[in-house]
């Protein structure tokens, strides 16, 4: 159930993003990007679904420009509602930077994170609704 | 030594021309903030950017275990920016594991009461995140606090950390179990994915809350419905209402709905949810004209209306109707999310309706040629499922088509295929006629023959074996299968069979032609055998399955040459470093040039071994998540609805061991050719004539079980004692089920005694068992009368003890795989 990690990373394969739901140690972690890596960027990027399973889990990514979105999810979890949000939180990203793209992504990374922070909570959705996340987002902004 | 900022170090480790360079700066910069970690004197300023720098790291993948106390160091300062930081490196840097976890307490309890609603959420979210059971049991009630404020924004992250608490700390159920309803009262969507998420918790980890979360299916299903019409523009994705918040209610419906315990309570909902699922069916099939977007969004919510439908019994069979045609849609759709998902689906119902999903084969068949491996695994899952008597010839041919194409050259779905394929082989029920099995045979071995394992090699043999010796039809496969091996000798699969073959019915072969005409002659025999060896290395198991056949060949070869060609090399393997390959060749090497009539008693053909059905197994252990996941697999595995029970049977094939798995098949052939020592080598059954030699090697190993009654489902077996169920006779309320225990063993099974339950509702009778003490490879039976409602389902727990070799034993195990109710 929920997630177990959602990754972001570029076609070469560094990641921009990665939040671990479950414990991994170190060398999983690194075990489990060369793998998504090596998985994800090996398929069509049109033609394929955006899904595809890694030993015992799927996992839903999109890609958006250069970088994908990576969750791995249960196998018997809705893939098609992972993928919408995961659109939910490019959605986000995208209004928020206004037109985001990668360098803001790696240098604004702690931001990043405060956003997937306002979607999902342990690893479990919390709020799909994007006004609600970027109103959310801007009062933080102003207490700073 | 001045800090330079956090973007600066970004850009250096982005701009470095080399690996070297990256990794040289990545150092550098790591062992910098370590020093100053330790460094009191430290500027605020510097501590916030290395904390920075840290996450940056972690990002990269570095080591950053060092930062812990430093990060909650910052989170405890009063400064918001400060904590907010230290927060969000102490959620990524920390995980329920570590022993720091504790001095985060304070700071939590703190913030957890903390008049800044944004400093709460920080605190809920980092409890949420990294939630050990001693922080869940420190801090509960803190949750419990702003769980029942008014703060929605508040509320929904506490109805999720609070299903993380229940999570750690079952004990815990009991707090939370009463917000549920106050919870599930909130219209804010945000707070309903929480309440739901914690009724889903509270049902897998308390039993004692079940019945009150059934009590609440009607609460839920008014959400659902009202739901439909609410197209709040805040939450609907492309003009669906809500479909996250609409997954989630079915989804958690589905959960409880299916509770067998409480059946009678959920039941009285079944109408309410029948008309809530319709609608969802038939509204969401009106906006799959739509946008793309709006496709993915309500084929999620399709998805999850319909896996609900088939898993709740005694729903209206039209329903089910309605469910299956809006599958047939979605896989029709050139979308190939929809597709995999749609495949994914019918996965799931193909067990209850098979037909139905039948009715889509064309379709099935047609996502094995798609490009898309996600795809391409699930229609081969599924064509296995539909796979019955009417459609075995034009499926298995699709499923052989699938294994020539070199795109699919995957040991993994290779091995798949070949093992589902072989298992397929063995069921007499599915087969149109002989001479289509063993040319199905001939293609597997020609496409798949290197990735043959042992138990596949014997199971294909068995068939061949099994073959009465007469028959045209035997002498037609192993010349075929020699044929194969002969023009292409890279297969270790199809080498080994074709060796064993030769040697076990060289008369059959000899004399028969090659593809171009050539006669297979004594010579050519003996150099093929002897060709092999050397071909593939001296694989052991491959030696062995020659040095057989050479000296079984010495009763029919007659060409001189051949003979020593033979002699020589079951002579060479007299000084084998392999000792188990020594035994065998020194044994026949003295066997050899016996006169023919000793040798015709220990070289005579094998007996056609047993051939075991087997089951087609699955891809993925999709099954056992499907039952973990739901929790107390244990409690579940006896009320087991009719799908879950063939899934869980796929699940048992797959966690036995390889070797236990067919007893008969492996043992009788492997054993004797004994793979690779003298200590695996076992003397087959019934015959008698030829102990005296095979006992050179291995003298009192296990033998298999010799006669066992058949039609009993298998329910428990371990190296000892197999237990199965037969029933007699079921229905009008009553059971007559017979229970044989059986000895696999050659010693022995004494003080044998079974303790049987049953559900509360019904009741037990139970015979005397026939024998308290079954002598070794038989077995005991004992009758049982169960007597109950009609219509309910039969589960048994059991529990039996009993001595064996002096050691005395307890199993206990679940069965609930008889299908017909009372």
């Amino acid at each position: 159930m929920g997630l177990q990690y959602l990754i972001s990373m570029n076609r070469q394969g560094k990641v921009r993003l990665a939040k671990w739901y479950q414990n991994y140690t170190h060398d999983e972690k690194y075990r489990i990007n060369v793998d998504v890596h090596k998985l994800i960027s090996s398929r069509e990027h049109r033609q394929h679904s955006n899904f595809v399973e890694l030993q015992d889990s799927k996992l839903v990514y999109k890609r958006y420009a250069g970088l994908f979105f990576i969750a791995s999810i249960d196998l018997e979890d809705d893939e098609l509602a992972y993928l919408s949000a995961i659109h939910l939180l490019v959605e986000v990203l995208d209004q928020h930077f206004e037109n985001v793209c990668e360098l803001d992504l790696v240098f604004n990374f702690y931001k990043v994170y405060e956003c997937l922070d306002e979607i999902f909570l342990g690893g479990e959705l919390q709020e799909t609704s994007k006004e609600v996340i970027l109103n959310r987002f801007d009062e933080i902004e102003a207490l700073e | 030594m001045v800090t330079t900022s956090l973007k600066s170090f970004i850009k250096s480790v982005k701009s470095s021309k080399t690996i070297a360079d990256e990794r040289s700066i990545i150092q550098r910069e790591s062992a910098l903030i370590r020093t100053a970690f330790k460094d009191t004197h430290v500027s605020h300023q510097t501590r916030r950017i290395n904390i920075q720098k840290l996450l940056y790291l972690y990002i990269l993948g570095e080591k950053t275990h060092f930062g812990q106390i430093e990060c909650i160091k910052l989170l405890a300062s009063p400064n918001f920016v400060d904590k907010r930081l230290g927060y969000l490196a102490t959620m990524l840097i920390l995980d329920e594991n570590q022993e720091v976890l504790t001095l985060l307490t304070n700071s939590l309890n703190n913030d957890m009461n903390h008049p800044n609603q944004f400093i709460v959420s920080l605190a809920l979210t980092t409890l949420g995140n990294i939630c050990s059971p001693a922080l869940a049991r420190d801090l509960y009630t803190d949750v419990e606090k702003v769980i029942s404020g008014n703060n929605n924004y508040l509320k929904k992250k506490a109805a999720l950390v609070a299903a993380k608490i229940v999570e750690k700390d079952p004990d815990l159920a009991e707090i939370f179990e009463p917000k549920v309803n106050n919870l599930l009262d909130c219209t804010d969507h945000g707070v309903l994915l929480g309440a739901l998420k914690l009724v889903r918790s509270l049902y897998e980890v308390s039993p004692d809350s079940r019945s009150f979360l059934v009590s609440k299916i009607p609460k839920v299903i008014d959400i659902l419905k009202g739901l439909a019409k609410d197209l709040n523009p805040e939450y609907a994705v492309s003009g669906v209402a809500d479909p996250f918040l609409q997954v989630s209610l079915v989804e958690t419906l589905r959960l409880i709905f299916i509770d067998e315990e409480h059946q009678a309570q959920s039941h009285k909902f079944n109408e309410q949810l029948h008309d809530v699922l319709t609608s969802i069916t038939s509204y969401a099939n009106i906006s799959s004209s739509s946008s793309s977007q709006a496709k993915g969004s309500s084929a999620s919510v399709l998805h999850e209306t319909v896996k609900t439908i088939f898993s709740i019994p005694n729903l209206d069979p039209a329903l089910k109707v309605l469910g299956i045609n809006t599958l047939g849609q979605l896989l029709s759709t050139k979308d190939n999310n929809n597709r995999y998902v749609a495949l994914n689906t019918f996965l799931t119902v193909v067990d209850i309706e098979p037909l139905a999903v039948q009715r889509h084969r064309a379709t099935i068949v047609s996502c094995l040629k798609d490009q898309d491996i996600s795809i391409k695994r699930r229609a081969l899952e599924l064509t296995f499922s539909i796979l019955d008597s009417s459609n075995i010839r034009i499926l298995i041919k699709e499923i052989l088509s699938f294994l020539e194409n070199p795109v699919n050259n995957d040991r993994e779905l290779k091995t798949y295929i070949i093992t589902n394929v072989t298992n397929i082989l063995g069921h007499k029920e599915l087969i149109p006629n002989e001479k289509w099995k063993f040319d199905t045979i001939a293609k597997l071995c020609y496409l798949g023959g290197d990735c043959f394992s042992s138990t596949i090699v014997s199971q294909i043999l068995a068939l061949v074996m099994n073959i009465p010796n007469n028959d045209e039809l035997k002498k037609y496969i192993i010349n075929k299968l020699f044929k194969e091996a002969y023009t292409d000798s890279s297969k270790d699969g199809l080498n080994n069979i074709a060796v064993y073959l030769a040697g076990e019915y060289g008369d059959l072969l000899l004399g028969t032609s090659l593809e171009d005409g050539e006669k297979i002659t004594d010579t050519l025999l003996a150099d093929f055998l002897v060709g092999l060896s050397h071909l593939q290395n001296d694989d052991p198991v491959l030696v062995s399955f020659i040095l057989a056949s050479a000296v079984k060949l010495s009763t029919h070869v007659q060409d001189s040459s051949a003979r020593s060609k033979l002699k020589n090399y079951i002579k060479s393997k007299t000084t084998s470093d392999n000792l188990g390959i020594q035994i065998k060749a020194t044994t026949y090497l003295v066997l050899f040039d016996e006169p023919d009539n000793i040798k015709r008693g220990v070289l005579d053909r094998m007996p056609p071994p047993v051939i075991t059905q087997k089951d087609t197994v699955s891809l993925t252990n999709r099954a056992k998540h499907n039952m973990l996941s739901q929790g107390d697999v244990d409690k579940r595995r006896g009320s087991l609805s009719k799908t879950e029970d063939l899934l869980l049977d796929l699940m048992d094939d797959d966690t036995i061991p390889a070797d236990t798995q067919n007893i008969n098949a492996t043992d009788l052939l492997g054993d004797i050719f004994g793979s690779s020592g003298p200590s695996t080598a076992t003397p087959p059954k019934s015959s008698s004539a030829k102990n005296d030699i095979l006992d050179l090697f291995g003298g009192n190993a296990d033998k298999p079980i010799q006669s066992f009654p058949t039609g009993g489902i298998e329910a428990f077996h371990n190296d000892v004692v197999r237990v199965c169920f037969l029933p007699k006779s079921i229905g009008d309320g009553q059971a007559i089920i017979e229970t044989i225990i059986a000895n696999k063993t050659a010693h022995q099974i004494e003080g044998l005694q079974l303790l049987i339950a049953v559900p509360k509702t019904q009741k037990l009778t139970m015979t005397s068992i026939s024998n308290p003490v079954i002598p070794p490879n038989s077995f005991a039976t004992q009758d049982l009368k169960i007597v109950g409602n009609a219509g309910s389902k039969i589960k048994l727990r059991v529990k039996f003890t009993y001595n064996s070799q002096g050691v005395a034993s307890t199993e206990q195990f679940d069965f609930g795989q008889i299908t017909e109710t009372l």
